[in-house]
């Protein structure tokens, strides 16, 4: 779409903070200003969504590959057997989301095991680095 | 949900306060106050028993039909009754009203304070710089106050019975069990903080009643910065006092984006005020499980923003921003307070 999407939600953002929002007050101000921050977040993730989702589920598969190899149990493995068969994010998201779970039980599996730490570790690794793809700026923190 | 009007709150109040005469309510409308309630300010005109005419200022509050907060109208009504009159300064409680036949939910009705601040990025305007630290002396220290009431003296029967052995294990299985409920995706990174959680939990040093969301933004405060009010007890109940010294040091409420929590203080700051106001001790290990516990409390309170929103229960526009503004900060509190940010 033309003109690009991040930059039309970005300046429909500003518009509503500059031109609308000076004109209200109490619950309709809020609701504009919180409107107008989800335009700037939507704006912030556009461009990225799919290649984040892409990469992080790469990675799922990867520790997930690693777990079945050191617990001998298939199923992590086979959790991360479906590929996506498109790039929509809803396709993305639900094989994400797939492989969350099975890393969740991965890790609760293993992480207690001294054996195991070198692949707790880079789970860890994993969530750090998604959290980080994941940042809102204007989050708190 | 059906507006609330002038008109039907003067109708149903002219038939709950017979006593009163001429009722008049003028000047309604809604403040933009949380997510969990709709929260209404009107002027109340009545004739009162001596045939005294009064005016005053009221604050509606409004049960909706889904809420990211699963508490209702009588649990913080309570909450507030059984404080009051106890050293920490609350408004008064009027009118519980737990039909929700009247307006599409349970109602209360308090008094209304007017003329104060509670605005959580007042705090960052320059002209309010050398006010912080009185203000954040006024709001731990009242923080510690509370959790120095003694708890037998208040009627806590609007809560669950709680030990200073199982507090901290009822609370977490208790959160545990909302975000179960409003599972909105496979959240590896809270699942790993609940189960560092669940090897072992602090002993309470006293019970206490916790405020449940005793931060900036949740209580009235003057030109000169003294607290006149703390607000929003609707997670109040009975529990370790460190819960609430724990809430107040979540990062996502490090509103200013950098090392003073609630805005305000540094970590160091606001547990020496709360120690000496408390007269109690913030064990250092205890105090981490609690914010670590408060960070699972965090996101099953987001989460539940995003579900109660996906769901179609409840569309308001705060739900789905909290979610898309926090959930994430709160993982990377998470990260911070396991020790693995970095």
């Amino acid at each position: 779409m033309k003109p690009d999407i991040p930059a039309v939600l970005e300046d429909v953002a500003r518009k509503l903070r500059e031109t609308i929002l000076p004109d209200l007050k109490g619950f309709q101000a809020n609701m504009v200003g919180m409107t107008a921050a989800m335009l700037d977040m939507t704006a912030e993730a556009w461009n990225g969504a799919a290649d984040r989702l892409v990469q992080e589920n790469a990675a799922l598969a990867t520790l997930l590959a690693q777990g079945s190899a050191l617990t001998g149990d298939p199923a992590f493995r086979d959790a991360a057997k479906e590929e996506a068969e498109d790039l929509k994010i809803s396709t993305l998201e639900r094989i994400n989301d797939q492989r969350r779970r099975a890393l969740i039980a991965l890790q609760a599996q293993i992480e207690t095991d001294q054996s195991a730490q070198a692949l707790n570790s880079a789970i860890w690794d994993e969530l750090r680095a998604s959290t980080e793809r994941r940042r809102v700026t204007l989050a708190n923190f | 949900m059906k507006p609330i009007s002038a008109d039907l709150l003067q109708t149903y109040l002219g038939h709950k306060l017979p006593q009163w005469t001429q009722l008049a309510v003028e000047n309604l409308f809604r403040l933009p106050l949380g997510a969990s309630r709709e929260t209404f300010r009107f002027d109340l005109s009545y004739v009162d028993e001596r045939e005294e005419s009064q005016r005053t200022g009221m604050i509606l509050r409004r049960d909706p039909p889904a809420s990211n907060v699963e508490s209702d109208r009588a649990h913080e009504f309570a909450a507030y009754q059984a404080i009051y009159g106890h050293g920490i300064p609350v408004p008064k409680m009027i009118l519980l009203e737990p039909d929700a036949s009247h307006f599409d939910g349970a109602i209360s009705l308090a008094e209304d304070l007017r003329g104060y601040h509670n605005s959580e990025y007042q705090f960052q305007d320059p002209a309010w710089a050398d006010r912080l630290p009185h203000i954040a002396q006024q709001m731990w220290s009242t923080m510690g106050l509370l959790a120095a009431v003694p708890v037998e003296a208040l009627d806590m029967g609007f809560t669950r019975p709680a030990t200073v052995e199982n507090t901290a294990a009822q609370e977490l299985a208790s959160w545990v069990d909302v975000l179960g409920r409003h599972d909105v995706g496979a959240e590896p990174i809270t699942r790993a903080a609940i189960r560092a959680l669940e090897r072992w939990q602090p002993t309470a040093q006293k019970l206490a009643m916790v405020h449940g969301d005793f931060r900036a933004g949740n209580f009235l405060y003057d030109d000169a910065g003294d607290l006149i009010a703390v607000l929003d007890w609707e997670m109040a109940h009975l529990g370790d006092p460190l819960e609430d010294l724990g809430w107040s040091l979540a990062r996502v409420f490090c509103f200013a984006k950098d090392d003073r929590y609630c805005g305000l203080a540094t970590r160091e700051q606001a547990v020496a005020i709360w120690e000496e106001a408390s007269g109690l001790i913030a064990d250092p290990r205890a105090l981490h499980w609690w914010e670590l516990f408060n960070c699972i409390k965090g996101q099953a309170i987001w989460n539940s923003c995003a579900h109660v929103w996906q769901s179609g229960q409840n569309r308001d526009v705060i739900q789905a921003y909290a979610a898309w503004w926090l959930r994430n900060a709160q993982d990377r509190a998470i990260l911070e307070l396991m020790g693995k940010l970095s």
